[in-house]
């Protein structure tokens, strides 16, 4: 009945959610997880979610997107949170962020048991040190292109230049820099409203 | 052992939950300060967190599952559930939480500012990972050469003769 009350009180919510039974939440969002290389799940959410089983439509689905990038956590869990919601209420948006993690996460701990047992071989650590110098690319990569997106500007980059400096380069505790930076950052473009 | 096993979990809890609300711009926004505390609280090594990266990164799902093997690492299978659940479940459950009051703030200034506010923070946490990892790895700029020297450098935690 929540539901039925959000859809219709919102015209951002789109058109009338199906009621998904949570088996099906649950195959589906295991497949992406499962399946998700580089970390891309949005995509694959996308493609499965919107275009292949058309639970919900695009404008939804954007919604969500919205909503998540002014909200912290993986990109992925919060999207399937948020459609999981629209799907099944809250036991959807549980089984949707519990699919899409088990996955990865038993991948993960098998990579790390047999990592345990043959750790020890060179061969492995070039392995290893080749992807991680590809993910430390993409990672840089990742980071100067949302740099890029958001309003380019001296203010944009000195936040983003103070906190690389303070996390990064001096390895200052996060949690003290994001609490001060980010409202200081949010208030100047409040502020100094500017269209990107 | 019991009791070091529940402080250990508690201490994987009490870092990693705050982080998952902070996480701004994706969850790979922490990777930064995962390593820095992994390494400084001794749940892992500085090699295996390079390779933890590099595991996590090649298997489906967030490069931030990492988290899963340090907390392995650190206190077996309980580990991993706690570490992994204190890094998504707080924000799922915020953004969960935000979407029921969404129609309220959408579009208006303040959602506008807090997204262009966020954007170069995130940046920074992004950019930040890159380094952090990067000076746990061999051979990098930043690190010097081969694990073959001794160990205990100042820098990396491992086999570096050329940093300082």
């Amino acid at each position: 009945m929540k539901r039925a009350n959000s859809a219709e009180a919102s015209a951002t919510e789109g058109p009338q959610a199906a009621c998904v039974p949570l088996p099906a939440i649950f195959a589906a969002f295991f497949v992406i997880g499962a399946t998700s290389f580089g970390g891309g799940s949005i995509g694959w959410i996308h493609r499965e979610i919107v275009v292949r089983r058309r639970w919900v439509d695009d404008e939804v689905f954007l919604g969500t997107l919205a909503l998540g990038q002014a909200m912290p956590g993986a990109n992925g869990i919060k999207t399937a949170a948020l459609i999981g919601d629209r799907l099944h209420g809250a036991a959807g948006a549980a089984t949707a962020v519990l699919a899409l993690l088990s996955g990865p996460f038993a991948i993960v701990l098998a990579l790390g048991a047999a990592y345990a047992r043959i750790g020890s071989l060179p061969l492995l650590h070039s392995v290893l040190d080749g992807i991680a110098a590809a993910a430390i690319g993409l990672t840089f990569a990742t980071g100067l292109r949302s740099l890029a997106q958001g309003a380019p500007g001296p203010v944009p980059l000195a936040i983003a230049a103070a906190t690389m400096l303070c996390v990064g380069i001096l390895r200052w505790p996060m949690i003290p820099v994001v609490l001060v930076l980010a409202p200081v950052s949010v208030a100047l473009a409040m502020f100094a409203p500017r269209r990107a | 052992m019991r009791d070091g096993l529940g402080d250990t979990l508690l201490a994987l809890a009490g870092a990693f939950a705050p982080l998952s609300l902070l996480a701004f711009g994706g969850s790979n926004a922490v990777i930064a300060d995962v390593a820095h505390q992994s390494i400084a609280q001794g749940w892992t090594s500085a090699r295996d967190f390079a390779d933890f990266f590099a595991l996590a990164r090649a298997a489906p799902g967030p490069g931030s599952m990492l988290v899963a093997l340090v907390g392995w690492q650190a206190a077996g299978i309980a580990g991993a559930l706690v570490a992994t659940v204190s890094l998504y479940l707080p924000a799922a459950v915020l953004v969960w939480v935000a979407a029921r009051i969404w129609g309220r703030w959408r579009g208006s200034r303040w959602h506008a500012a807090i997204e262009r506010g966020l954007a170069p923070v995130a940046a920074g946490l992004f950019l930040s990972g890159g380094i952090a990892v990067l000076r746990l790895s061999p051979g990098g700029p930043l690190c010097g050469s081969p694990r073959s020297a001794p160990p205990r450098c100042c820098c990396c935690g491992r086999g570096c003769t050329r940093c300082r």
